[in-house]
């Protein structure tokens, strides 16, 4: 039977000692997360939280100072599994005397892609990442969002199963954003497991399966996003209401008039039913009724407010 | 493979580097000068002025070739480093010895090209009236590759922990050092010296076998001098540049990213 999680850690922990003086610093702690595969897996925190560490540890960019963790397969070899991972770090750079074709060559080279399928996949990548255009021009010369379209082409170069990108869509305007966003969802289509660190709270939302709140290097929320946002009832909307109408519910609601238009919110899906009825019968227009729940930014705010 | 895919990056990227290029071309300037005068010096004929330039220009291949060894290597490392271009390839299947490996091996050749245009700016005209001297030529510029083969090595290994421009030093004074091991036994003797400074020559004498790369017993100034006999010399300078490597690689492969 195939591993059924694409990354595992056990309480990893990692601390920065500074050489001479300065207290420690806890980027990690205690980590114990697992993700599965085929999803995309949001992880999330404020600045310092641990995010990009957690990923550092986890490519071996740097080391755990306790605890212990795979990617892809338990006992796998790291050179192996770092052949079927992609990586897009924050703000990336690369050669920039290099072309994206020549830099993307460099690339495969190093995960040892043999030549004529290296030259196909670079043209796919390319034509993917709407850089075919540039791609015999210096990277010195390319913007922050071309950059990170040639980081993304990078990231994909070995047709990986996992990927972890730090703030893919940092520097695209909003067509590569949505770009971006298609693409994510077309890598989990297919099967690829995406652990994914961003600030666009409402791009996670969009995509995201499961998200992590990291705050100080320590877990605080795991689970999908259904499992995390709070269900803040049911809102109805309608028009052509009298002034005086007032929804046949005893307390708990909130309305909002503005103009024709009457916004109720209701605690309790099973009160919508009453609430409709008593619309048509007060000769009013039923526009919406959508049942509510915390934004993952209303999410994020109530967790830092934890402290 | 691999390595061998970073030491053509590494060439790429430092032979586009702005101070290295004045170099290489302030010392061919130099060179070409001295070559020019080794050769209209006396005629057609070998004479001992000819001799001199001729060591002039060894000398001169020796110090800018040193210079530009320095400034091709203390970068190769701590750029990558501080641009954060090590994350992107240290992700992929490369593993970081061949990254230090493919480095080095990129940051030397790209100086036996330097070398390689020096010796040819100084010695091309020479060379087609005396072929006979060709042979001499190429073993001092072999010798003189290796030492700095050592200048390399030294640069990679301080660079892996300190910022590049203490690294360069660093290899500098121990590569210098070890070129003049008699100095420091003279102030170790000189009885006018202060006891402290007298008991630190002592010290620095008693430690230049064992840290430096003792290139003083390399002789690559004397281009018709046989340079056979060097080999025991050459041997150490290799070994020390291999341990140089070797400790490189060590204090690497445990650095945090």
């Amino acid at each position: 039977m195939s591993e059924p999680l694409a990354v595992c850690t056990e309480q990893l922990t990692k601390v920065y000692r500074p050489w001479l003086r300065g207290r420690p610093v806890v980027a990690v702690d205690s980590l114990t997360l697992a993700v599965e595969r085929g999803i995309i897996f949001g992880f999330l925190g404020a600045n310092g939280a641990g995010k990009t560490t957690t990923i550092k540890l986890l490519l071996r960019l740097a080391f755990p100072t306790s605890g212990s963790f795979w990617v892809l397969q338990p006992g796998l070899n790291p050179g192996a599994a770092r052949a079927r991972i992609g990586y897009l770090p924050e703000n990336p750079t690369f050669y920039d005397h290099l072309t994206p074709e020549e830099l993307l060559a460099l690339y495969g080279e190093l995960f040892a892609i043999p030549k004529p399928q290296l030259r196909r996949r670079i043209d796919e990548l390319l034509s993917m990442v709407g850089l075919q255009r540039w791609r015999r021009v210096q990277l010195r010369q390319f913007s922050k969002g071309m950059l990170q379209r040639v980081g993304v082409a990078q990231a994909l170069l070995n047709d990986p199963d996992l990927l972890f990108l730090d703030e893919p869509t940092s520097g695209l305007d909003p067509v590569g954003r949505r770009e971006m966003r298609d693409l994510l969802l077309q890598l989990r289509a297919v099967g690829k497991t995406v652990l994914l660190n961003s600030h666009l709270l409402s791009e996670v939302e969009m995509v995201c399966d499961r998200v992590a709140f990291l705050r100080r290097g320590k877990l605080v929320r795991e689970g999908t996003l259904d499992q995390l946002l709070q269900r803040q009832g049911t809102e109805v909307v309608a028009t052509g209401l009298p002034p005086d109408f007032a929804p046949p519910v005893p307390n708990g609601y909130r309305a909002a008039r503005e103009g024709d238009r009457l916004t109720v919110l209701l605690p309790d899906h099973d009160l919508v039913r009453p609430v409709v009825q008593s619309i048509f019968a007060a000769g009013g227009n039923l526009v919406a009724v959508t049942p509510k729940r915390e934004s993952l930014e209303e999410l994020f705010m109530r967790i830092e407010g934890e402290e | 493979m691999k390595t061998w895919a970073i030491a053509k990056a590494t060439i790429g990227e430092a032979a586009r580097k702005r101070s290295l290029l004045l170099t290489l071309a302030l010392s061919l300037v130099v060179i070409t000068a001295l070559g020019l005068f080794a050769k209209y010096v006396g005629g057609r004929a070998m004479t001992v002025a000819k001799f001199a330039q001729l060591e002039a220009s060894l000398r001169t291949i020796s110090l800018f070739g040193a210079i530009l060894t320095i400034l091709v290597t203390m970068y190769a490392i701590p750029a990558e480093l501080e641009r954060r271009t090590v994350h992107t390839l240290l992700s992929k299947p490369l593993e970081r010895y061949q990254f230090v490996l493919g480095k080095f091996v990129g940051c030397l050749l790209l100086v036996a090209m330097n070398i390689a245009l020096m010796a040819i700016a100084a010695f091309a005209l020479l060379v087609k009236d005396s072929p006979d001297l060709s042979r001499g030529l190429a073993q001092s510029l072999a010798v003189l590759m290796v030492s700095f083969t050592a200048l390399c090595a030294l640069t990679i290994a301080f660079s892996t922990f300190v910022p590049p421009m203490p690294a360069g030093l660093l290899a500098f004074g121990l590569y210098e050092i070890g070129k003049v091991p008699g100095l420091f036994r003279q102030m170790a003797e000189a009885e006018g010296l202060p006891p402290v400074l007298r008991a630190v020559s002592k010290g620095v004498y008693a430690a230049i076998p064992y840290l430096t790369p003792r290139v003083n017993r390399l002789n690559f100034e004397a281009p018709v001098l046989t340079v056979a006999g060097q080999g025991e010399a050459v041997l150490y300078v290799l070994l020390y540049s291999a341990a140089c490597v070797v400790i490189a690689l060590a204090i690497f492969s445990r650095k945090e990213l």
